[in-house]
Parts: structure tokens; sequence; C-alpha cells
């Protein structure tokens, strides 16, 4: 067909360097290069187990591989006492008390009363530490594993998996982020067939995805062909790969367009019960449109929950905050679990760093803390029911298991069958891993 | 040097001719021990050898022995079986000569024709024949000694004696499903019909019996099974996970469905009646059950369950009651 022509033609006039993300390689050899190398299918003769380091991390999917990750990130610096790793008793926890979960030795905060009636699925990681102190190299820090700079973009997990993987749902976008914005999830030097889908205002849906009704659909699509040619001519006189990908871009955008699973954007085919009971906050809509879209096939789906830099009345804002992420979180993992989904589906609850356990009194506020903070896991093969690593009395010091931000990425592609150690190429040629030499927590897994 | 449009080319029309044949047939793909290791010894290995004058080889990797390719350097992996495009050993003899990371590092770029030899061995599935050349590293050894976890232990005794699926099948099948493998170098396969537009017609899965001995997972959620459709799952020996969620299907398992090994099933959303529970008897192995959205009443699915306190039974989702109007963030939307 003459569009295909015209992107293979400009992909072979492309440098002479071989990529990861090749546009001067087929998409079809490189879906299937991808898969046979990364996931080793149909490679008779493979180098498995010989790979020593390899085969001894099992960097090979678990049992319960995740299928699909479910990415929710608390934008800002997520307070940990206020939260998850609460210290009942001490100065610096201040006002918030705990409470007791269904889990016999775990406690939450008091501000997460329904996820302590689900914690038999979720696992705790009250050790992360990050090297980054500061909102945009932490944020960049987690969804990465490198750290900003200026010269090079790095891909975040979404794009790699997107990349690395030939997606379950090929009509809808492999990488999807709800509620954020352009800086937290990236392609990085990927291409921009990878980068998330940005999706605004979950109550919105998707905008501008339905043909205008004066538009019949045979003029639309002599349209798109009169148009198609016109692109053709240019392509072939001027063959770069960003021509390339802006031809791919068009035919993603039509056959998103022409999706039967475009409805998943469409959170009013819901009950009105199911999402009162998600919470009518951007937050909990989005965990709804989430469930969804993983449903459907959507390999990453990231959604942002924003305001969490309490330098200023923390605990004020805790009250503002923490419910309808208990309750989007909540709802999420037990509707996954009814539909058999949460098996596959690996569910992250992350933040950039932690907050300062002494308290500025003047502000009521808590600063930015690095050194230890936590987030969570669940789903994709994960041992629910456990609190993994231990602060110190006062949430100031990881005493044991700590997890740096790219030991957690790491765990996250492991979870997804990506195999950490492994090098990939960016278009200058240079090496990088998909969390940057992170080393999976084994122990998080059942 | 670029490589020209008539090299890039050349080196496609080899490596297609050989992969038009087949996996490794005979006198087809380069011979290791003829063709592949001349070009290493003469233009690599002294870099990538044994230990020299107290200096490691270059990047923690030797190209001398079977084993040592194998298992890569500092890097990881150097040669991905089938794929060039993700073998460094490849790759990097592609680079621009002046560019810093080009191998080899000293000397002239490998000619075109060192080029194509290399990629079609790799593409043709990388296999050195009888070729071993020296020892492998002790810790190869040592690994191969480690204890196998316990998740990888089960694959791998669910797949003894398993051959992988035929490329050309796989290929054939992924036109029209998601297949997955379970671990990287394992035959079996996770097999989803997830989000395929228009169901799966008849004559798709009668021929779905050719996955029946490699499938460990097979997911049909989200299509319309034809009447009588699962009649040709048969007998699947290693089908542990089976997905029908959401589909249409109503009537109960057919008589002949006997999947041995199946340990869960996903029934959420199918308006199945109580008649299915008698049918669930049939699977000894079977360790979780989905049936929320199904038109068993809760109370006969909670005695049911009760009943068996080796299986888990998931019914409907226990969500939350709606927020309070009165919370103090309502209104506000974060």
């Amino acid at each position: 067909m003459s569009r295909s022509r015209t992107r293979s033609q400009a992909r072979s006039r492309a440098s002479s360097h071989v990529r990861l993300r090749a546009d001067d390689v087929s998409r079809r050899a490189f879906v299937r290069g991808a898969a046979s190398g990364l996931l080793g299918v149909a490679a008779a003769g493979a180098l498995p187990a010989a790979n020593a380091r390899a085969a001894s991390l099992t960097g090979a999917p678990r049992r319960g591989a995740a299928q699909r990750v479910i990415f929710l990130y608390m934008s800002g610096g997520m307070s940990h006492l206020d939260t998850l790793d609460p210290k009942p008793g001490a100065e610096t926890q201040g006002p918030t008390t705990a409470i007791d979960t269904n889990v016999d030795g775990i406690q939450l905060s008091q501000h997460f009363p329904l996820l302590a009636q689900s914690m038999d699925k979720v696992a705790l990681v009250r050790t992360l530490q990050s090297t980054q102190g500061a909102h945009a190299q932490g944020r960049y820090f987690l969804h990465t594993s490198y750290e900003l700079r200026g010269t090079i973009r790095h891909p975040s997990m979404g794009a790699w998996l997107s990349a690395l993987r030939e997606p379950e749902n090929p009509t809808l976008p492999g990488h999807v982020s709800v509620g954020g914005d352009i800086y937290s999830a990236q392609g990085g030097f990927l291409s921009s067939r990878h980068y998330p889908l940005p999706i605004g205002d979950p109550d919105a849906g998707l905008q501008d995805a339905y043909r205008p009704k004066t538009v019949s659909d045979e003029r639309f699509h002599r349209r798109w062909e009169r148009l198609q040619g016109m692109n053709e001519e240019f392509a072939r006189t001027i063959g770069t790969p960003s021509v390339a990908a802006y031809g791919e871009a068009y035919d993603q955008a039509l056959a998103l367009m022409e999706s039967a699973d475009l409805e998943a954007f469409d959170l009013s085919r819901e009950d009105e019960a199911v999402r009162d009971a998600y919470g009518r906050s951007r937050f909990g809509q989005g965990c709804l449109l989430a469930r969804r879209l993983a449903e459907r096939g959507v390999g990453f789906i990231e959604v942002v929950s924003g305001g969490w830099d309490t330098h200023n009345d923390n605990f004020e804002s805790m009250e503002d905050l923490c419910p309808p992420v208990d309750r989007g979180l909540t709802c999420l993992l037990r509707d996954l679990e009814a539909r058999g989904l949460l098996r596959d589906t690996l569910v992250v609850l992350a933040t950039e760093f932690g907050r300062t356990p002494d308290i500025v009194e003047a502000r009521s506020g808590r600063n930015h803390y690095p050194k230890a903070f936590s987030g969570l896991l669940a789903g994709g093969g994960i041992r629910g029911g456990q609190a993994w690593g231990r602060t110190d009395d006062e949430g100031r010091e990881v005493l044991e298991n700590p997890v740096r931000l790219q030991d957690f990425s790491a765990t996250i592609a492991y979870a997804l069958g990506l195999d950490p150690e492994r090098e990939h190429f960016s278009p200058s040629g240079r090496p990088f891993q998909v969390a940057n030499k992170g080393r999976p927590v084994l122990g998080l897994f059942a | 040097m670029r490589i020209t449009r008539a090299q890039f080319a050349f080196a496609l029309a080899l490596t297609s001719a050989v992969a038009a044949q087949g996996p490794d047939p005979v006198g087809a793909a380069p011979d290791f021990a003829r063709d592949v290791w001349p070009i290493l010894d003469a233009r690599c290995v002294s870099c990538h050898g044994p230990q020299k004058n107290g200096r490691e080889p270059k990047g923690g990797l030797r190209l001398d022995g079977i084993d040592w390719i194998r298992a890569g350097g500092d890097g990881g992996a150097v040669v991905t079986a089938r794929d060039p495009d993700d073998s460094p050993l490849y790759t990097l003899t592609l680079l621009d000569g002046d560019d810093p990371d080009i191998m080899p590092a000293k000397g002239a770029p490998l000619t075109d024709a060192q080029r194509a030899t290399l990629r079609a061995w790799i593409e043709a599935g990388a296999s050195f024949g009888s070729w071993t050349g020296s020892g492998g590293p002790a810790d190869i050894e040592a690994a191969a000694a480690a204890p196998v976890p316990p998740h990888r232990q089960h694959w791998q005794e669910l797949a003894h004696g398993l051959e992988p699926l035929p490329a050309s099948k796989l290929e054939a099948w992924r036109k029209v499903a998601t297949i997955r493998p379970v671990l990287p170098d394992l035959p079996l396969l996770r097999v989803s019909f997830r989000a395929r537009e228009g169901g799966v017609d008849a004559a798709l899965l009668r021929r779905l019996g050719e996955l029946d001995q490699h499938a460990v997972e097979l997911d049909v959620s989200r299509v319309e099974l034809p009447a009588g459709a699962l009649t040709n799952l048969g007998s699947w020996p290693r089908l542990e996970h089976l997905s029908l969620a959401n589909g249409s299907f109503r009537k109960g398992l057919p008589q002949a469905t006997a999947l041995p090994r199946l340990r869960s099933l996903n029934l959420f959303g199918t308006g199945v009646g109580s008649a299915i529970l008698e049918e669930l008897e049939r699977f000894p192995d079977l360790e979780v059950v989905y049936l929320g959205g199904t038109a068993i009443p809760a109370d006969m699915l909670r005695e049911w369950a009760a009943a068996r306190p080796g299986l888990r039974v998931v019914g409907a989702a226990d969500l939350p009651p709606a927020e309070p109007a009165e919370a103090p963030w309502a209104g506000r939307r974060r």
C-alpha cells in the first residue's frame, strides 16, 4: 500500500546507525525482533540460561507476570509519615494518627481507612530512596531512573514498555497519562509513537476523536487519501525519521478513531453508582478510566494526583489530598480483582520524595525529604499483605532493605518481563537500560 | 563509512534468503566455524580474549568460546538469536568510522561481506554447530548449579519435552492474537484475543488446536464466541488460566471441555447461571474462579463457596458506598 512504501523509503535513507526504535527497520521486523530478543520467542537456539546473570536474576517474568501497569503518581512529594509509614507516638508524627488494617501488624495513617480494609492486596514499600530533592529532577528520576540532563531526554517506563513489547490492543495507544502534565511521563529519545497520550480531565474523555456529523465516512476517507497523496511526495523528497513519525501519528489517530475500543474513554458508559464509588474527583475518575483502559489491553496508564508539595498546612492538606486517593486506589484494586485482572495488572503508587519528619512549626508544614519515603505495589505477581523495609522510629532513616528509585523501577520492569540488565541503544548509539542498573526487589513477589 | 542503500539491500537480500528457507537448513546459513569464527579470530579476540599481561578482556567480554559469547559482557548479551538489530556484536560494527563506540575498536571497520556474514549468522539463529572454542566462565557453572527459583521450576517442568512452536505458525497467529511467551527461553505461551475486533470466527477457532500444546493461558474475554466454539478446546494439557470474561457465553462449558491443569477460570460478566457450579467440579486443580456479574444469586454463591474452602471464589466487587456529600473535599476537583 502506498503509505507503507513511502515509510520504508524514508527509513532506508535514515542514518546508518542501527537504533533501538530504529526508524530504518520496518515496524513489524522491529516488533518481531524486540519480541524475540527480549522475550525469546521462536528463538530456537536462543542464548537463554547461558547468560548466567540474566538466569540468576531470573530477568524473566514471574508467574502471573504483569501484562500491564497502572501507575499512580503523587506529584509534589507525598509525606510518608502522614500516609503509609506512620510512627504513632513519635514527635515527628504530628497530629496524624495511625489505624489498624486487615493485616496484623501493619498500620496506615488515619487518612486511608478504605485501603486499610484491602491491605491484604498491597505491598507497602517504606524504604524508597532518591538522590534528587527538587521537583523537576525528582520527578524525572522517578520516571526514568536517570538524572535530568541538558543533553538527552530519557524514556519513562511506559515509553520503554510501549517500545519493547508488542501492544495487546493495536488500536489503542500503548501509553496513556491521565491528569498529568507532559513532564511527568515522557517518550525521551524513543519515537513519538511511544509518548503518552495525555488525557487532561477524565470526565471530558478523549477530545476531537469523532468525525463531525457533517462529514460522511466516504468523504472523510476521500480527503484522507488526498492528504496522504500530498504527503507522499513530500516524504519521498525529505525522508527523515521525523517525517515518518509524523505520518505514523496520523495513522495512529485514524486507528484510534475507528477503534471499537474508543468507548473506553467514555466514562458515561459506567453505572453512576460505580462512578460515585471511585469518587467524583479527577483522580478517582482517572482510576476508573485506567481500569477501563486496562481491560482493553492498554499497557501503561499513569494517573496523576497533584498538590502533594505540602510545605504549608501539611496536616490540613492531608484531609483534602488523601481521601480521593484512598477511595480511588481501593476501588481500583477491588474492581480489578473482581474482573480477574489484578493477577496480571501491576498497580503502583509512587512519588518523587517524601517529606521531612521535622515539622516546620511556623507553616505547619514539611519540606522535601528524599532520604526515606514510601510507595506501594499490588497485583502483577506481587505478594500482598506485606510491608517491605523498615525506617526508624521517627521516619528519618532507612534501617532495613533500602529500595532506591531505580531499584523500584527495575522491580516494575521485572514484573512486566522486561530484562532490567539488558542494554538498549539510543539513536546516537549510546547504551541505556530501562531502569539504569537498578536491581529488582525479588522478595516483593509471591 | 555509511551503509549505502545497495549494501543495505544486499544484506537484507542475504538475510531474507536465509530467513525464507526456515530455521537453519544445512548449507544455507553461515557455518560458525567456517565463516564467522575467522572474523572474530582476526578482528575481535585480541581485545575480547583471555586476560593478557594482566589486562582483563575489554568490556568484560570474551568471544573466544561458545559460553563466553553467550554470557556476554558488562553490558549484557551481545547476540540475540534471529535478531541482528538487537545484537551489539553486529550493530556496533555498523557505526561510522569516527564513532568512538565502533567495533572493532582498532584498525579498519569490518568489510561489508564480514558484516553481512555476522548478520546472516545471527538472523539464522546464531547456532555454533559443533564449535565450542575455549571453556566457559566459572560463574556459568556455578549458576547452573544454583537452585532454580520455584516459579521457574514450575514452568520448566511444564515445558519439559516441548518443542517451540514453529516460527511461521507463530507469525500467522500473531496476525490475529497477542501471543507472549511466559518466560523468554521457554516455549510456553500466553494467548490473548482480548482486543480483536469482530469476534473470533469459527474457522479460526477450529485452528486454535494448533496452540493446544503450548498455551498455558488463553484469554478470549471481550470476544463473541460462536456457538459450540469451546468444543474445540478439547483437552489442552498445559492450559492453566482461561478467561471467558464479558462474553455472551451462557450455556455452560461443553462436556468435551476437559482441561486437566486448569487453575483459574474467569467468567466475570458472562451471565452464566447456577448450572455452571456443577460443571466446575470437573476441574480438579482449580484454585480460583471469578463469578462476579453472573446470574448466580449471591447467597447461593456464598453457600457454594463456603463448602469448598480450597477454592477461591471471587464475586462482584465490594466497592465502598459513595462519599458523603458533606465531605470537606466534595466539590473540589483534585
